[in-house]
């Protein structure tokens, strides 16, 4: 045995991270570490294990901040591809999808500065102040630029419709952009994973408590924002 | 039941994943409570703009390109100092000691000679204490050893002989400035200008028996320092 393995068992075993944590919390833990300690000892197959288990849980978190799928596709390559260019940088292999997603949340945030500097799906109203609510549009409609030629009068009714549910569908957006991260991942995984208080702690680290609690805050804060309380 | 309690169970009512006991306490109390009742309105309504706003699934063929992609990159290289440190291996401490394992009797030695050893470097690190600590030690006993040979009168009668040097040290505008009360007998300091030295030295050999050295009979500030004894009969 090396010193290097040594060392890291030692420090495992002293560590005061598994002391007061839930079974199943403990077992994703181990089960992440087992496989990004077998992925250092250059074993592929176990980051395959990794991808399947947080690709889908990374896209709806970069589709969250990003509201566009291809970019979200992306962005959610790009997290794996350095998370696995990096792995050496990683010393607490239990965090793993912490790691992850702060190399997630980068990117995002880089890509979100791109926007800005090139004036790309900004809204007419300028809100450079908060970065994030910058993108207050869905960007697929804005980029499509309407011929004034088009016979409008026709699909007058469909129009307004669209239009209704592009500016329900960018307010619930903001609305979102402007939580905090964490609250927003406990949404997101909550919501649209369907996942119950339990499985959203186990994944994001984080205790049953503490997640309801976010929940429950995130949406005490969203049912206040007013352009949110307009539209139902 | 109160708010709190409510207020804690709102989203399991809502999405109406309560058990049935929990959903007949939350219904009652929102009846009565009309801000439960509006809290209850407005996560409804949250909620469904939220699912509103449900991002699509990823393209069909997001995984595959996903791992597709994955696989190209090579597995990054171990880091430098990760492999340095796995080459390097810790003596054990067995092995280090082993030099005293070799000889038993040797073993007592070598303590012997590390005590030994430790001691000399101390005493040498010890200087000796100046003579300003030493002088008034004890009451009167005082060490001459601050004048290497004091000149040294001795007479029968030592109150007569101070008098009678009292008045040679003034003639020669010479001035006491300490008389002292010692074990081996009284120490006189005085001064006296350089010029009177020699005719007052010489005037201090009619006193009785005197012994003047040639020098050393002057303490650091230049008095010269003179011990009375009494005679021996």
């Amino acid at each position: 045995m090396s010193n290097g393995e040594t060392f890291s068992s030692l420090k495992r075993l002293f560590s005061k991270d598994n002391i007061n944590v839930s079974p199943a919390k403990a077992k994703n833990r181990e089960e992440d570490a087992g496989w990004v300690r077998r992925l250092k000892n250059g074993d592929r197959t176990a980051f395959d294990r990794l991808v399947e288990k947080y690709q889908k849980d990374i896209y709806l978190i970069c589709y969250s901040i990003l509201w566009h799928r291809e970019e979200a596709e992306e962005a959610t390559m790009v997290a794996f591809e350095r998370s696995f260019r990096k792995i050496w940088s990683l010393n607490d292999e239990k965090k793993y999808f912490a790691f992850l997603k702060q190399i997630c949340a980068n990117y995002c945030k880089d890509i979100i500065r791109k926007r800005i500097r090139e004036r790309k799906y900004v809204d007419g109203t300028k809100t450079l102040g908060k970065e994030i609510s910058v993108l207050t549009q869905d960007p697929l409609t804005v980029s499509i630029p309407k011929r004034p030629d088009e016979a409008l009068e026709e699909k007058e009714e469909e129009a307004q419709y669209e239009a209704t549910q592009n500016s329900r569908k960018s307010a619930i957006r903001k609305a979102l952009s402007e939580l905090r991260e964490i609250e927003r991942e406990i949404v997101v995984l909550k919501i649209y994973k369907e996942l119950t208080f339990e499985e959203v702690a186990v994944k994001l680290d984080i205790s049953a408590n503490t997640a309801k609690t976010g929940f429950y805050r995130a949406l005490n804060k969203l049912s206040n924002f007013q352009y949110l309380r307009e539209l139902v | 039941m109160d708010c709190k309690k409510i207020k804690g169970l709102l989203y399991e009512f809502v999405v109406s994943e309560i058990d049935e006991n929990s959903r007949i306490e939350v219904e009652g109390h929102i009846k009565e409570c009309k801000q439960c009742n509006l809290d209850v309105e407005k996560m409804r309504d949250t909620l469904e703009l939220l699912k509103e706003a449900e991002p699509p699934p990823p393209s069909s063929d997001f995984r595959e390109r996903l791992l597709m992609r994955v696989r190209e990159i090579p597995l990054p290289p171990k880091p430098f100092l990760q492999r340095l440190a796995e080459r390097i291996r810790i003596p054990r401490i067995k092995w280090a000691l082993e030099p005293l394992y070799i000889k038993r009797s040797l073993k007592w030695a070598t303590v012997a000679a590390g005590i030994l050893l430790t001691l000399t470097i101390t005493r040498s690190f010890i200087t000796e204490k100046p003579h300003e600590e030493e002088k008034l030690q004890r009451g009167f006993q005082i060490t001459l050893s601050e004048v290497k040979s004091p000149i040294i009168i001795e007479s029968g009668n030592v109150d007569v002989t101070l008098a009678r040097l009292k008045e040679i040290i003034q003639s020669h505008n010479g001035k006491v400035v300490q008389v002292l009360q010692t074990d081996k007998g009284l120490k006189i300091t005085f001064s006296v200008g350089k010029e009177e030295e020699g005719a007052l030295l010489s005037e201090l050999r009619q006193l009785g028996k005197v012994q003047i050295e040639k020098e050393g009979f002057k303490d650091k500030n230049g008095n010269i320092v003179l011990l009375l004894k009494e005679k021996e009969r």
